[in-house]
């Protein structure tokens, strides 16, 4: 069965108006290449109640799989990891995988130099598998949500183009979760 | 204060949910649409696929949307099928908007309706009981139509035609329905993301109504410096100006304490 696919992009920018999503597009056309279909685009704020409402959605339609993008960063309206963790009933934990690669990234001695704003862009749901971008900043976070596998992708257009063919596409064309 | 005119942008087209095509539309939509003084809540894109557009238009009724702007999927070929879905979730039947047909007509230099050719036919089809606003600039009109007090305006899918039609309909229709207004500035600061972080957010915490955000992905090199949007809301235009002034103000203040400069985004 070929992956039906639903995408979501996060950011309250994006529904202002002030910056154009680009990421949807390339995604589609994508996942289209690597056979899948997609079904839904939908962009919302940076609004718990807006995420969980675009993601449980397409859940609900039967998507196999969701791919986000957005909110990932530092800042307190990165709000995509903690309420996406909430919405599948899971707390967070910080990926010390993830803090090592930004210890590497930034040249520090120890993971200990990582601040908390770093540790914040480290933390991903609780039984979610975090994938760094090598070439980038960014990370891919893939969870299973009741037989849905979800790729949690940063907002930057070049992490996302980094990160599709690293963790996303092998997926897709193995055509299960 | 009066609730929020809420809103949400429909794009429809197989070649939108291909990535065939980068959507513009809706991007632009959003920007009128928060100058305007309405509250966008959701972007939408969706195939030409019958089911697909009658349920996710239903979504919006269900989630209250006030107003719901529809791009796409007015043509005369068979893959258009916005009116007959907007027909169908209205529960009417879609009929000949005369007024329209006679438009046609007359920039066609027809006398009898024989002549009318079946993509006029089907673009002058409306749905029943819809207000139809002529298209200045291309053949498919502007359609307006109410259902369970959420108002759907549906329009052509070429930007060209798109942007006109909403400047002459919508956009009045909008900035008629609220009173608040937005206005926004994009400055540039040489600090990193976690610098200004703190900033923006006091920035915020003393403006409640306004939006700061920066854009690390825009920066390409360090000395480029950082791009910062600032959005304020007020209660009119000019309260809206007010307000961003004195938040961008209060900003390059914050700025210069930190020994950093500011200055406006020269796109």
């Amino acid at each position: 069965m070929s992956p039906l696919v639903d995408i979501v992009t996060i950011g309250t920018e994006l529904i202002l108006g002030r910056v154009a999503d680009v990421n949807a597009a390339w995604l589609a056309g994508r996942v289209v290449a690597v056979g899948g279909r997609v079904r839904r685009i939908v962009t919302v704020r940076d609004d718990p109640a807006d995420i969980v409402a675009a993601v449980s959605s397409a859940a609900a339609r039967g998507a196999t799989h969701i791919i986000t993008t957005g909110g990932l960063g530092p800042t307190p309206d990165d709000l995509t990891v903690e309420t996406v963790a909430r919405m599948m009933g899971r707390g967070v934990v910080v990926d010390e995988g993830l803090v090592t690669h930004f210890r590497h990234k930034l040249r520090l001695a120890e993971d200990a130099e990582i601040g908390p704003a770093m540790r914040k862009v480290a933390t991903v749901p609780v039984r979610a598998a975090a994938g760094p971008n090598l070439a980038g900043w960014g990370h891919c976070i893939t969870a299973d949500y009741s037989g849905i596998t979800l790729f949690i992708l940063p907002g930057p257009p070049k992490e996302v183009e980094g990160l599709f063919p690293l963790y996303i596409e092998p997926v897709l064309r193995g055509g299960g979760a | 204060m009066a609730a929020d005119l809420t809103v949400e942008v429909y794009s429809i087209g197989t070649e939108l949910i291909m990535g065939r095509i980068q959507d513009t539309n809706a991007h632009w939509i959003a920007g009128q649409v928060a100058v305007l003084g309405g509250a966008l809540r959701r972007m939408t894109v969706v195939p030409d696929d019958m089911d697909e557009i009658v349920a996710s238009l239903e979504d919006a009724l269900s989630r209250r949307a006030r107003v719901v702007i529809v791009t796409g999927g007015l043509g005369p070929t068979p893959d258009d099928m916005t009116v007959e879905a907007l027909a169908r979730l209205a529960g009417v039947d879609p009929v000949l908007d005369e007024a329209t047909l006679e438009d046609f007509m007359r920039r066609r230099n027809l006398t009898t309706r024989e002549e009318a050719t079946p993509p006029m036919l089907k673009m002058a089809t409306v749905p029943e009981g819809a207000e139809v606003f002529h298209n200045p600039v291309g053949w498919a009109p502007c359609i307006k139509l109410v259902k369970d007090e959420v108002t759907f305006f549906v329009l052509p899918g070429p930007p060209r035609e798109m942007e006109a039609l909403f400047n002459g309909y919508v956009a009045e229709f909008i900035s008629a329905s609220v009173q608040t207004r937005s206005a926004a500035l994009r400055v540039i600061v040489n600090m990193f993301e976690s610098e200004v972080s703190p900033l923006l957010e006091a920035v915020m915490a003393r403006y409640p109504t306004t939006y700061l955000k920066a854009y690390v992905a825009m920066r390409h090199a360090l000395e480029q410096g950082l791009p910062v949007d600032i959005v304020a809301n007020g209660k009119d235009a000019a309260d809206a100006q007010h307000i961003l002034n004195a938040a961008v103000e209060y900003l390059s203040i914050l700025v210069a304490e930190q020994g950093k400069q500011m200055e406006l985004y020269d796109a």
